[in-house]
């Protein structure tokens, strides 16, 4: 679908936080993740979708 | 294992059990055009302002049918094939106004007074954290927002409600628990929201195709249909109609209510 491209709808980019800290997110666009500093979570999106799972998050490094 | 493993397998195998069985949930008279869905929409009543979110949203039933007067939907369920249907099934009503999302009910990943409308409709009896599902509906609600909820209510008799409980657990590994009346009063009160109106729902559910939607095997149906049979006089009378040696029609309430702040 185009969305994979496209990213996440900006409508819903507006109303996103992460649902562990409640705190707003970075859109990564070239990696596709929402990040969650506070958290150290990367949520994917996979094909436009935004999977927000603290479950299925990517820890982050730093 | 602690409760957080406890909940976190769960809800795999919920997601799991769910995604396998999304085309039969779509499919079902009684999710797609149950007169409990026409009283959904009317405590709702979605304008063309509203943005609103279905939690646990399954096929898309409910949000499908907010979408049709509301400004904007998010639909949030954890089972993938349920996200795929829901998402299938907007496109192919032309509903360019519901937008798909992964969340769990009791940590929902939307700002605070986000929402003018948040439904939920014959889910939190899966969820294993009831009070934590509606403080965060709460949480995503306006000020002047409403929630609108439908789930399975636990009859008041005790010996019925505990056997329809595993009735249900037998059929369905993934349901955890339906709560009684008292129990959604205090979950709404506790959430800070109060009831503003609510109905019980009397749904009859032909049991073989209510038994069958969840993918068992036929002996397995067997089992339960036997136990079912033998059941004490006052629960077979209480929630089955039962003709010619077969179970014919599992009976079963559904509340129905919109709390406010």
């Amino acid at each position: 679908m185009t969305e994979a491209k496209a990213g996440v709808d900006p409508k819903l980019l507006e109303i996103l936080v992460c649902p562990v800290t409640k705190e707003p997110l970075e859109y990564d666009v070239e990696a596709q993740e929402l990040i969650s500093r506070k958290a150290g979570l990367a949520y994917p999106i996979r094909d436009g979708i935004p999977i927000m799972l603290a479950d299925e998050a990517r820890q982050l490094d730093d | 294992m602690d409760d957080d493993l406890v909940i976190s397998a769960m809800k795999h195998e919920t997601a799991e059990h769910f995604s396998r069985r999304a085309e039969a949930y779509a499919a079902s008279p009684s999710h797609a055009r149950g007169a409990d869905l026409d009283i959904v929409a009317e405590f709702a009543a979605p304008g063309p302002d509203d943005i609103c979110l279905d939690i646990a949203c399954g096929p898309g039933h409910t949000a499908l049918r907010m979408a049709e007067t509301a400004r904007r939907v998010i639909a949030t369920d954890l089972a993938p094939g349920m996200i795929e249907t829901a998402r299938r099934m907007a496109a192919e009503r032309g509903l360019a106004n519901v937008l798909v999302q992964f969340a769990e009910a009791a940590a929902l990943p939307f700002a605070d007074a986000s929402f003018d409308l948040v439904t939920c409709r014959i889910a939190p009896h899966h969820f294993p954290d009831v009070p934590g599902f509606v403080a965060e509906a709460a949480r995503v609600l306006k000020a002047d927002g409403r929630f609108v909820l439908e789930d399975s209510l636990a009859p008041d008799d005790p010996e019925t409600a505990a056997f329809l409980e595993d009735l249900e657990k037998r059929r369905d590994r993934t349901h955890v628990h339906s709560l009684s009346e008292r129990e959604w009063r205090a979950a709404i009160a506790g959430a800070g929201l109060r009831i503003v109106r609510e109905t019980v729902y009397a749904k009859v559910h032909d049991f073989g195709s209510w038994i069958r939607r969840t993918g068992l095997s036929e002996p397995e149906i067997a089992v339960i249909e036997a136990h079912v049979l033998a059941a004490p006089p006052a629960v077979r009378d209480a929630l089955f109609d039962i003709a010619g040696g077969a179970v014919r029609h599992l009976r079963d309430r559904k509340l129905i209510l919109r709390a406010e702040r």
